[in-house]
């Protein structure tokens, strides 16, 4: 129990409030100058807590507060772009972090609320664009013979066209704040996942080389889209993982076209699910609480329409190879 | 109404989160975009409350114009 209570509980309540209050040392990454001094000055008034050391170029705060404030000051500096370096270091590689993330999306958490606004937006789109490419079948505007063997190719290219632009949108709302070698990883990545993605499903359909001509326009025009940033280097990395990955992705589909391909398929978008959604975990991790969304749903359903109409379009309408799944 | 403030001595990202939580703490006023870059605010607010936007980032050490 507290030291005021053990003596003789007849300690002023300012005393008492006072000799709770301890010293507590933060080494905080995002510190760069007397800007973020200052704010980090405003956040402790807001929080209580009062700065007893503070300095920019070490990453270093000594705050004086109750320890129950450490955390909500923790929690405030982090929206605020300020994240412990300690914690970070001590249990890099923790899932129980990632976790956390997760359920905070899930859950619309302030200090994730780019993200959770993002996930509404994907999932929004996903149930509208089922149901209208439902419809359209519905109506007979689709030249698809069989829904059994067509719906889950389509539905796929659906799902995998929102999770990409899913991820593009997270990525431009941290562009301006990553450093130089993460834009250019963002790009290859982003480019290498959808460019696969794009090869596999027009492949399956439409044979080897549309297939890879589809991954390398998607992979690679959405490699240079985000890793452009980062100069010429960022741009040629993100076409040559578009490049790389439309080819493999639709040899990939040619390969098992006899054996489980719609199984693959599905596979295939859960893993790139989960290596999107781990990149845009890095993005988080490396800058903190996203500044601003740069999209609003409408913007965000048309991208994603775009894609996936580009995609089943091509499917449906564009030539086809030798051997293809259907 | 929206307006565009020029402000000068922004150098950072947390240039931006400051100015942002300054002018918000005036009742009635909104902060649809900072870029420090630009050197550019863009403020919803009452005409009557830009004179205390104005004054609140020019207390945080910062030049505005209208």
């Amino acid at each position: 129990m507290s030291g005021s209570e053990g003596e003789t509980g007849a300690a002023p309540p300012e005393q008492a409030a006072t000799t709770a209050k301890e010293e507590f040392e933060f080494e905080l990454n995002g510190m760069t100058c007397d800007s973020c001094e200052r704010l980090i000055e405003r956040v402790a008034r807001q929080n209580s807590a009062e700065v007893v050391e503070i300095d920019a170029r070490a990453g270093r705060v000594v705050f004086r507060c109750e320890e129950r404030q450490v955390a909500a000051l923790t929690e405030q500096l982090a929206r605020k772009g300020f994240s412990e370096k300690g914690e970070r270091d001590e249990k890099r590689g923790d899932p129980a972090r990632l976790q956390r993330y997760i359920e905070s999306i899930i859950a619309g958490h302030p200090g994730v609320r780019v993200e959770s606004r993002l996930l509404n937006y994907a999932l929004g789109a996903v149930a509208l664009l089922t149901v209208l490419a439902s419809g359209a079948y519905g109506l007979g505007l689709l030249p698809v013979a069989s829904m059994a063997t067509y719906g889950p190719i389509l539905f796929l290219a659906i799902a995998a066209s929102v999770m990409v632009v899913f991820s593009y949108y997270h990525m431009m709302t941290y562009r301006k704040e990553i450093s130089c070698m993460s834009g250019m990883m963002a790009g290859m990545t982003l480019g290498m996942v959808s460019g696969f993605l794009a090869g596999a499903l027009v492949g399956a359909t439409n044979g080897m080389f549309i297939g890879s001509v589809a991954g390398l326009a998607v992979g690679g025009g959405l490699g240079v889209a985000v890793g452009r940033c980062c100069g010429v280097m960022g741009a040629m990395e993100g076409i040559m993982a578009g490049l790389m990955a439309g080819l493999m992705g639709a040899m990939t589909s040619l390969m098992l076209l006899n054996d489980h391909l719609v199984a693959f398929l599905y596979l295939l978008f859960g893993v790139s699910a989960i290596v999107l959604g781990g990149l845009s975990y890095m993005m988080y991790r490396e800058v903190g609480p996203a500044p601003e969304l740069k999209v609003n749903w409408s913007a965000f359903l048309m991208a994603s329409a775009y894609l996936a109409i580009g995609l089943i379009a091509m499917m449906l309408y564009g030539p086809r190879g030798p051997i293809v799944y259907v | 109404m929206e307006k565009n403030l020029k402000i000068s001595g922004m150098h950072c990202r947390s240039c931006e989160v400051l100015l942002k939580d300054v002018a918000e703490e005036i009742e009635g006023v909104q902060v649809t975009r900072v870029d420090h870059k630009m050197g550019r605010m863009e403020v919803e607010c009452a005409p009557e409350k830009l004179e205390a936007v104005c004054r609140a980032i020019e207390k945080e050490g910062y030049r505005v114009k209208i």
